[in-house]
């Protein structure tokens, strides 16, 4: 049996050296646990952390989740995070222990004041050192303009980008909300902001009733559509992105499952991959996309991924 | 981040997700089943596993099998560790509730299911087993019996269990193979044996149950272990009590908050499945204690 060197999918982007190109997606991951069950350093691109606001969250009431069998589930955690400060005190030093890959650290807030903020925080703390890169949750209304999501406003998501990049040179990922009837004005006015790529995509908007008992299940009624059932819709949306910029970077996330998956992903133009919600349903999920990505490339006789990125849209 | 466990043993192990071949899987009631697990590969590399090793208290994310061989997603199932056996095996004991603990009653000796484990803190390792009463209502015997097992054989531990009626036991066998007549008594909500009526009654009418004790471990349907706080407080307010919650655990690996409760001296809600299941019932915050953190007794 022959697999593809472990170069064949190393990823360099935005000055950040990935040793493989599949990561987890925010807050679906627990570096920790996730290293003990896996060995991250051998199968995984990078951490994503779970969104930190600039205070602590304490998230929304249960039931939180609700599992849609066969096609995945909906969440309504309500971004329940410990703050930035307790982030980069406590948590980026331990991840940097999980395998030693990148670290991208996802941040949201409800105005661009408090972005710049974060960013600033971020900059002075010590351990600014283990983080190479932010992904800008974009999908936290913004208190300041009367509630408007920022994720649905190409001027707000210019603001962002640009005021962030005023204050820090990480790379800034603008991770996008499917939310809309079309991401690609809020792609390109993140890019043209100066975004090193797009995370393309969160949940979609979804809601469950309970027969018996006559209610919504999540007591927000709607919550987050994620997993396999998303798929085609995550595809459809970084399809339609890379055409409409095929210079961006596109990060690809949204119901990947399987190898399969995976690979029809980077063939729609996305050069670095996410996996959030199927590591509840399978927490070897990196270790085995590894092998079967090695594997794929191997028996097609391609010697780098960049051969299948965008290979769909030639 | 969660604050430390209230009770980590020392040694722990660290969990692996491993593929285990399933030894037996056998009836014990009417919706009751205890299912014997080998872990035989590690599931990323298919490195060989080697035996299971856990403390009592902790549990395992069991994975739903693919029917057909289509690929169906679903969370996995939390379970209780209820044995471990000399050959690296464990067993669960488990009540069918709904879609996946039914499509484990339809299991065989000889079919895969992927198991994470072992996962989350442990009951007290010093509870002193002569002055502890274990009180088990419906499926949250299971790691009371994997905690009294561990010591001495028969054990000086005293058991309430809470059960609807005698077919709903399940593990009379164990239970009397484990504990003495004279520390057991076992209720039941349709008097068809043992005391008629819920554990708090039973512990009512039996004060010889509660005589000395210094630690009491709770497992059950929330109601159930509500109740028996209330009743610890006021007839053992200085016993070290411990409740074990089943609230609903999406992943298990401390991965997305869905499976947190409110704890005193906490800023933020933690979560159950890493900083727990077991939790000191005086640092709950009761009143807002989630109404699904409860087993399907
Ligand atoms: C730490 C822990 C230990 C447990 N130990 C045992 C045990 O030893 N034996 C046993 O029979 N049961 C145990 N349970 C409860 C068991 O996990 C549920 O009965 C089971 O998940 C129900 O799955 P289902 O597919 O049959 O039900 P469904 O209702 O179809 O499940 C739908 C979803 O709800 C979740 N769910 C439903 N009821 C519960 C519940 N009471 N607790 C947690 N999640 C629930 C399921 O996991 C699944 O995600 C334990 C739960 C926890 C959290
Ligand atoms: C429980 C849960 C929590 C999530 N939390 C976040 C978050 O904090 N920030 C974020 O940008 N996306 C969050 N997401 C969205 C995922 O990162 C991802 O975009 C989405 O789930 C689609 O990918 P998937 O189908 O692989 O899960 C969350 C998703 C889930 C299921
Ligand atoms: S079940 Fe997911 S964090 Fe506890």
């Amino acid at each position: 049996m022959t697999t593809a060197t472990a170069s064949a999918t190393q990823q360099t982007i935005a000055g950040i050296e990935f040793p493989h190109c599949i990561l987890n997606a925010s807050g679906c991951f627990n570096p920790v646990t996730f290293h003990q069950l896996n060995h991250l350093g051998a199968c995984l691109g990078g951490i994503v952390t779970k969104t930190t606001t600039p205070e602590p969250r304490p998230g929304n009431p249960l039931p939180r989740t609700v599992e849609l069998p066969g096609v995945g589930m909906l969440n309504s955690i309500g971004l329940q995070n410990p703050g930035l400060t307790h982030v980069l005190q406590q948590d980026i030093p331990t991840f940097a222990d999980c395998g030693n890959v990148p670290i991208i650290l996802s941040i949201a807030a409800c105005s661009t004041a408090e972005f710049a903020d974060m960013a600033a925080a971020i900059e002075a703390h010590p351990h600014r050192r283990h983080i190479q890169a932010l992904e800008v949750n974009l999908s936290c209304p913004n208190v300041a303009k009367g509630g408007v999501d920022f994720g649905k406003s190409p001027e707000l998501i210019a603001d962002i980008i640009t005021t962030l990049k005023q204050v820090t040179p990480l790379p800034l990922f603008a991770k996008l909300t499917p939310n809309v009837a079309s991401m690609v004005p809020m792609a390109e006015s993140a890019m043209a902001a100066g975004a090193s790529g797009i995370v393309a995509i969160n949940t979609v908007l979804g809601a469950h009733i309970n027969i018996h008992s006559k209610k919504a299940t999540l007591p927000r009624i709607s919550g987050g559509y994620s997993g396999p059932g998303i798929f085609p819709i995550a595809l459809h949306h970084v399809l339609t992105l890379k055409r409409a910029l095929p210079t961006a970077t596109i990060i690809g996330v949204g119901g990947i499952s399987n190898a399969e998956n995976a690979i029809a992903m980077l063939m729609a133009g996305a050069s670095l991959l996410q996996v959030g919600t199927q590591c509840f349903a399978n927490p070897s999920v990196f270790g085995q996309l590894h092998q079967q990505l090695h594997q794929y490339m191997a028996d097609e006789g391609i010697t780098h991924m960049d051969e299948l990125v965008g290979a769909a849209l030639a | 981040m969660p604050a430390a466990p209230v009770c980590t043993a020392p040694n722990t192990p660290l969990p692996t997700d491993t593929l285990c071949c399933i030894l037996s899987n056998v009836q014990v009631g009417p919706t009751l089943w205890i299912m014997r697990l080998l872990p035989q590969h590690h599931a990323a590399t298919g490195q060989a596993a080697s035996g299971f090793t856990c403390h009592p208290g902790q549990f395992v994310m069991v994975g739903l099998p693919e029917t057909s061989g289509v690929p169906s997603f679903s969370f996995r199932r939390p379970m209780s560790v209820y044995q471990t056996h000399d050959d690296g095996s464990l067993s669960i004991f488990y009540k069918v509730h709904g879609r996946g603990t039914r499509l484990f009653s339809e299991l065989t000796a000889g079919n895969t299911l992927a198991l994470t484990g072992p996962l989350g803190n442990t009951l007290p390792q010093d509870a002193p087993p002569e002055s502890t009463l274990l009180v088990g209502g419906g499926i949250g015997i299971a790691p009371l019996v994997c905690w009294a097992s561990r010591h001495l054989s028969p054990s000086p531990t005293r058991l309430v269990y809470g059960v609807h009626s005698q077919a709903d036991i399940g593990i009379s066998d164990a239970i009397e193979s484990i504990f003495t007549k004279e520390h057991t008594l076992i209720c039941t909500d349709d008097g068809s044996t043992g005391f008629n009526g819920n554990v708090v009654a039973g512990l009512t009418k039996n004060p010889q149950l509660t005589q000395g004790i210094t630690h009491v471990l709770i497992c059950g349907p929330m109601p159930m272990m509500r109740a028996t706080w209330q009743f610890c407080q006021t007839n053992l307010p200085d016993a070290n009590v411990y409740v074990s919650l089943e609230e609903h655990m999406p992943c298990g690996t401390g991965s997305c908050s869905g499976c947190v409760v409110d704890v005193i001296d906490e800023p933020l809600p933690v979560k159950s499945c890493q900083v727990g299941p077991v939790f000191l019932a005086s640092r709950l915050q009761w009143a807002t204690t989630s109404v699904t953190a409860g087993s399907n007794a």
